[in-house]
Order: C-alpha cells, then structure tokens, then sequence
C-alpha cells in the first residue's frame, strides 16, 4: 500500500509526491490550509487566476486517499479564505470539495483555523465534526497552530499543524534563487512536531531560511524556533526531497564571492 | 572604452555621413493589445465575432491574426479558462460561442476599460537606501525577489550588500572591490541594430581583406581615416585592434577572416578545464540574443548540463560545464532555419525575462488590474507573484497572456525572425561558419566579451529535476566539500 512514503516518525509517513501526511495507527490524512475560495478574493482585488485551482487542490488529496485507501481526512484549519462572511462562489467551493472526498468514500473532518468562521454553519449543514481548537487521536494532536495552546498537549506524542505555510529558498550553483514548499519536521520539549505546507497553489509560503524567527506566524514556532527542524521540500505532485536541518539553511547558500588575489 | 565600441562609433559616423538610416521595426500580431482593444470595442456595442475580426485584421500589425487566435482572445476575456465547474468571476466580456456574439459584461467594464489601458509596463520601484538612509536607487520587484541577505549587485555603477528589505524598501551596504553575486538579468541597453551591425561586418572583412593582400598598416590607417572620420589615434586603435585579431587567427591556421559573410567560431578551453564556443557575428544584440539561446539548448541537450551565456552586439558564447567537451561541429548541425524557433522558445519559457515579461502583459490584458474599485494590486501581488501566476498559466492550452509574453521576449526583446535569416543564409552558402582548432588562449576579439560576465543560464526546465540537484548540491556542501565557484570568477587576460 505505502509504496511511497517518507516516513518521519513511527507510524508517521509523508505521502510523497503530496503535501499530505498519513498516520498509519489512525488510518487518518492530514492534509493543511487548502484556502478554498483564494482565487475569488484574488478576483474580487482585480487580480484574474485562470484555471481551476480547486482541480489542482483536489488531486492533491484524492490521489493520496485514493492510493491508501483511507476513510477519514482531518483538514488542519484554513479550510477556506474569506474570514467574512463567505461568498457566493466560496460556498459551491466548499460544498463541491466535500462532496468529492465523500464520492470516494472519505469522511472529512476540521480543526478550525484562524480564517474559518463562518464556515461552521456549512459544516453544520453538511454534519461534518468541528473540532475547536483541536484535536485528539492517540498520542496525536492536531491543531491548527495560530493560538498558544502549549499547556493543552502536555501528554502527546506527536503534534501536528499548518498555518505557518512554510517554505525554503535554495540557491542553486549559478545564482539563481528557487523556492519550494516544505514539510518542518522536529522536536521540541521531547514530542515530534510537524508542520505541514498550504496545499494551495496559489499560497506559496514563506521562506522560512531566510526569516528570523520573530517572523514566524506561529506562536509555537516563534518561542523555540525552528534550527533543529529538518524539511522535507516538495514539488506537488513530483517528488519530496529531506534536507538537511534548518540550521544548515540560513544562508541560502551563497556562493562567496571571490576576492581579487585570489585569481 | 571598448574597442568594439570604438569601432561601431566609426561605422555609425561612416553611414550618418552618407545618410543611411536603420529600418524600423514594428511588432506584429500583439496578443495583449489585441485583448485591451477587444474590451474597448465590446463597450460600445455587441459584436459578431467575424466582423470585429474583420475590423482588427485591417490593422498592418494584425494582418496576420488567425481567426483561431482571435477567438482565445475572446474565450480569455470572458473568462473561458477558468474551468466549467468555477462561477466565471472574471469576464470583462460575454462571449456566446453559439450565436458567434460577444459584448461588454457589466457597467463596471466602461470604468475598468478606461482606467486601465496603456502600454507602458507599470513598474513597481523598490527603493534603495544605505543603512544610514541616503538613497541609492531603484530596482524592480522581480530584482528583490532574487535577492537574499549577503548578495552582492551593481547598482548606479557601484556594488552594494543587500541587508535586507521592507515592503518595497531594500537596505544596502556599499562594498568595494567585490564582484557580483547577481548576474544582470535586468539591464536591457538599446542593442546594436542589425544594419549597422552588418555594416560593422563589411568593415572588418574589408580590413582583414586588406591585410591578406599585404598592404601596410599606413595605408590601412589613412583608408580608416578618410572612409570613417576618424582622427589618427581612433584609426590606429582600430587597424591595431584588428591587427592582432589577424595574426592570432592565422596563427590557428584559420584562412577566413571575420566579417560580414564568415562567422568565425572559437573553440578556447580554459585553464578549468571549460569549453567556451565563441561566435563571432556582428548582428546586434536581438540576433545574437536569439543565436546564443537556441545554441545553448542544443548544447544543453547534448551533455544535459546548464549551459551559461555571454551574449554582446558583436559575439556570443557559450560556456560548457567542466570535462563536457563538444564537437562544434555536430553542435552547428543540430540548429537550423527551420527548428531555430521552437529551440529559442523552449530555451526561454523559464527564465528571468520571460517572467519579467509576462507580468507586464498580464497587466496590458486586464489579466491583473491596476486600477480596480479603488483597491491596492500590490497587496495581491506582493502574495501572489509572476511566478505563481505564471505556472498556474503553464498548465493551459496556449493560453493568451503567456503566449504574448513569450512572443514579446523572441520577436521584440529577441529578433528570432532576422536570425532565421541569418541561417537560411548558412544554408544557401551566402554565409558561412568558420571553426578554428582548439586553443586555450582566446583572442582579442573575445576579451570584451570573457571580462562581461555571462547574462543569462539555460536551466533545467523540470521541477523535479532541479529539486533532486539542489538535493545534491546542499548534501555536498554539507559534508564541507568545497565547490567551485561558477560563476562571476574574474579572469585578468586583459
């Protein structure tokens, strides 16, 4: 079944080439911050995106269920965009999004995210499980990582989160400098946490190597940063690559420039 | 100054005494402006497909349009590539397919029309400051977006540290005696034109001309002086210039000069162990632009390595990766008149200018507002930018606003039809290709163009790829083992 994965922990896979994370005691998916709807606030500002982002956002997901065959997918918050009251277009978004994962039999489930309020009355209408401010399976934790919940998961093992959208900048031998969406993945305080990418294609991210961290979005984050995490970079639907940990990263890889005696 | 400059100034004095002037040059078939011209038409009043189309083709710049073309302009507009399953939030017009009809869609549309049109790209100018506040300049977005803390860049003439930058303020350090870090994607300097270019040929054919039949240098010189209007020391430089470009070359045993009807081919390994492929053809810039670019993907294609680019109005080269060494000959066949485009295109769709380009057009088609009710564009850009917009674009079937801008960058920025040309030329015999043998001392006609610095790199197009050699990259230097320095290694041959 898993005959492509990068395992992170025990039990714990990336579903390479996708920005999905399967945990395999829980027969759960956990995928993060799909935006839903990004496309039509980039609309509403003048901004035309051609092409149908929710195609691209839905192979994500489904190519993985379908690979693995698994029967619950926990969206990590940010389900859709619009904090404010929500379109009429993000509405058919969201109810064409559940309705596909319930097609291929997947029962989806959400952890509410810093922009889904008033998603909870399509939730309600579809009877879908809402879990604010997050969510307990086993040793897991799963949390959308925008609030200081650090005292709530003192007995897990395994916590899990979006909202930082991270990202890495490489430079590559010539100067030319390209970024790419990671998983981080690290320890802090003896418990494995694992941040996972937008699966948004129009959400790039943050380069995370070329911030400090009191940049970071996340509260977690911005206390123990992040220099022992180790990111996974990925290119949807292509492959996902380990690098080494964030500490080895700050600098983008600057080739030196050569001083003149040298020559 | 350069001596090729020197040269070209002469030849430029030579033909503005005889009162020559360089043909103009008009793009056709602009996909862009079509689209703006097509809103402005719609807001009038409801058309029939065939005679909007009529009226536009009555345009010398669209005789050419294809009705297909035409019509993916209108499926653009009214939103048609947005998927069937998406409420069509964009459309500036409605298109009806049936009834072969389109008109204006919504009262917004007359507004957005008239607030929006123009084709002078809107640049966005980040401002430059020292650290003690004084002003230094401006770059543009896509300039900052390539920088990261500790680069080194020319700006103004001087080179700077990039610290660091807010919004669209950049923070520098000035150094000197640095090189740069940042290659200069940017600079568009008003290239060469073809005519004086081939001028500048002739010249120089005349010159080593003179220098076979063995007349003296004094005789060169005074010829120099009375053709081109140059003094003594101008017409010493030039003929002594030249002089040395002769003897290096038939010391290679080469008996075929440069000029306008032999392209001379070097072939120079350097001391790293790189072959550099110098063409010496004085077309201009656009021309040789195009040249280098379809080259290089050949050459790219034979030993699947980056190849780098050095580009200048009089030559190009191409510089090959370390113990990848080609036989020029195979490389010439590989291009030819009839595959010359599709090469050139393929070599452009991911590179810088491509993208710089493509932002521009997405704001000529109405694709990203600059005016819109009032907001700010740059919010929605600073979150999404070219590049993002840009791959979501790649994924259409030959959508408009990509296909201009890819046009833009090989027919206006590139002269890909005139070095067509040029090849057919080849073929028909009327040109032809000089290879001189190996050697690993280039000559002086190439020393203008090794001391530039490359401007631009043939990449690896796949993703996947390019992240699997970055993987590799990184890896190695984290076991501390030191690469070499491609790029910006000055080389003191001068």
């Amino acid at each position: 079944m898993l005959d492509e994965t990068i395992k992170i922990a025990k039990g714990i896979n990336i579903v390479t080439p996708w920005p999905c994370v399967y945990l395999e005691k829980e027969d759960t998916l956990l995928v993060s911050d799909t935006h839903l709807g990004l496309e039509d606030q980039r609309e509403k500002l003048g901004m035309h995106i051609p092409g149908s982002i929710m195609a691209q956002i839905l192979e994500c997901i489904v190519a993985p269920i379908k690979s693995l065959n698994c029967k619950r997918i926990v969206l990590l918050g940010d389900v859709k965009h619009e904090f404010g009251r929500p379109s009429e277009a993000e509405w058919y978004s969201v109810k064409k999004f559940i309705k596909v994962l319930r097609e291929i039999d997947c029962e989806p489930e959400v952890v509410r995210g810093n922009h889904d309020n008033y998603i909870i009355y399509v939730l309600k209408e579809l009877d879908i499980k809402f879990h604010d401010p997050s969510l307990r399976l086993g040793d897991c934790y799963l949390t959308h990582g925008h609030h200081d919940l650090e005292d709530d998961y003192k007995d897990a093992k395994h916590i899990f989160m979006g909202h930082e959208h991270p990202a890495i900048a490489v430079k590559d031998d010539v100067g030319v400098k390209h970024r790419f969406k990671a998983f981080l993945s690290g320890t802090i305080n003896n418990r494995t946490v694992t941040v996972l990418p937008s699966v948004s294609p129009l959400s790039y991210g943050n380069s995370m190597n070329e911030m400090s961290k009191t940049e970071y979005m996340t509260p977690l984050l911005r206390k123990y940063g992040v220099d022992n995490f180790t990111p996974y970079l990925i290119e949807i639907g292509k492959t996902v690559k380990e690098f080494p940990a964030m500490k080895h990263l700050t600098q983008t890889f600057i080739t030196q420039p050569v001083s003149e005696k040298e020559d | 100054m350069e001596r090729d400059a020197l040269v070209e100034d002469a030849v430029i004095c030579m033909h503005a005494m005889k009162g020559n002037l360089d043909r103009a040059y008009i793009p056709k078939g602009a996909l862009d402006v079509l689209a703006q011209h097509i809103v402005g038409m719609a807001v009038e009043k409801r058309w029939k497909v065939e005679d909007a189309y009529n009226v536009v083709k009555r345009s010398y710049c669209y005789r050419d349009l294809g009705i297909e073309t035409f019509r993916r302009v209108l499926k653009y507009l009214s939103g048609g590539y947005q998927g069937l399953n998406r409420h069509r939030v964009y459309g500036k017009i409605w298109y009806d397919e049936d009834q072969d009809e389109f008109g204006r869609k919504g009262y917004m549309v007359r507004v957005i029309y008239s607030t929006n049109i123009g084709t002078i790209p809107d640049e966005v100018a980040v401002k430059v400051y020292t650290l003690d506040g004084k002003w230094v300049g401006n770059i543009e977005e896509e300039f900052l977006e390539r920088l990261s803390k500790g680069d080194i860049f020319v700006l103004g003439g001087k080179t700077h540290e990039f610290i660091s930058a807010k919004g669209f303020r950049a923070y520098v350090r000035k150094v000197e005696g640095m090189k740069p870090t940042i290659p200069s994607w940017f600079s568009e300097m008003l290239p060469l034109s073809f005519d004086l270019g081939e001028a500048i040929g002739k010249l120089r054919g005349q010159i080593f001309d003179m220098f076979t039949q063995n007349y003296t240098m004094k005789d060169i010189v005074s010829l120099i002086k009375r053709e081109t209007f140059s003094d003594d020391y101008a017409a010493n430089a030039i003929v002594s210039y030249m002089k040395a470009e002769y003897d290096f070359l038939k010391m290679l045993g080469v008996k075929e000069f440069p000029s306008d009807k032999n392209i001379v081919i070097e072939n120079f390994v350097d001391s790293f162990g790189k072959q550099n492929i110098i063409f010496h053809c004085v077309f201009g810039r656009r021309i040789n632009d195009a040249l280098s670019r379809a080259y290089a993907n050949a050459a790219k294609k034979m030993i699947n390595r980056n190849v780098l680019v050095t580009v200048s109005d009089s030559a190009f080269m191409l510089t090959l990766a370390k113990n990848s060494l080609i036989d020029i000959k195979t490389l010439l066949k590989r291009i030819n008149s009839k595959n010359v485009r599709p090469m050139l295109l393929d070599a452009v769709k991911h590179t810088e200018m491509v993208r710089r380009r493509f932002r521009h057009c997405s704001t000529r088609s109405f694709m990203v507002l600059k005016n819109y009710k009032g907001y700010e564009i740059t919010v929605a850009r600073q979150q999404t930018n070219a590049e993002i917009l840009m791959r979501l674009c790649e994924g259409l079937d030959r959508f408009p606003v990509l296909e201009e801008a890819y046009r833009e960058v090989i027919e206006d920025l590139m002269d890909v039809n005139t070095a067509d040309k040029v090849l057919e030329d080849v073929e028909h015999g009327t040109r032809k290709f000089v290879i001189c043998s190996e050697s690993d001392v280039p000559s002086p006609f190439s020393h203008d163009l090794i001391v530039m610095g490359y401007t631009d790199v043939v990449l690896m197009h796949d993703r996947k790829e390019l992240l699997e050699s970055l993987h590799a990259m990184v890896m190695k230097r984290i076991r501390g083992e030191k690469l070499q320095p491609l790029i910006f290694k000055k080389r003191n041959w001068r």
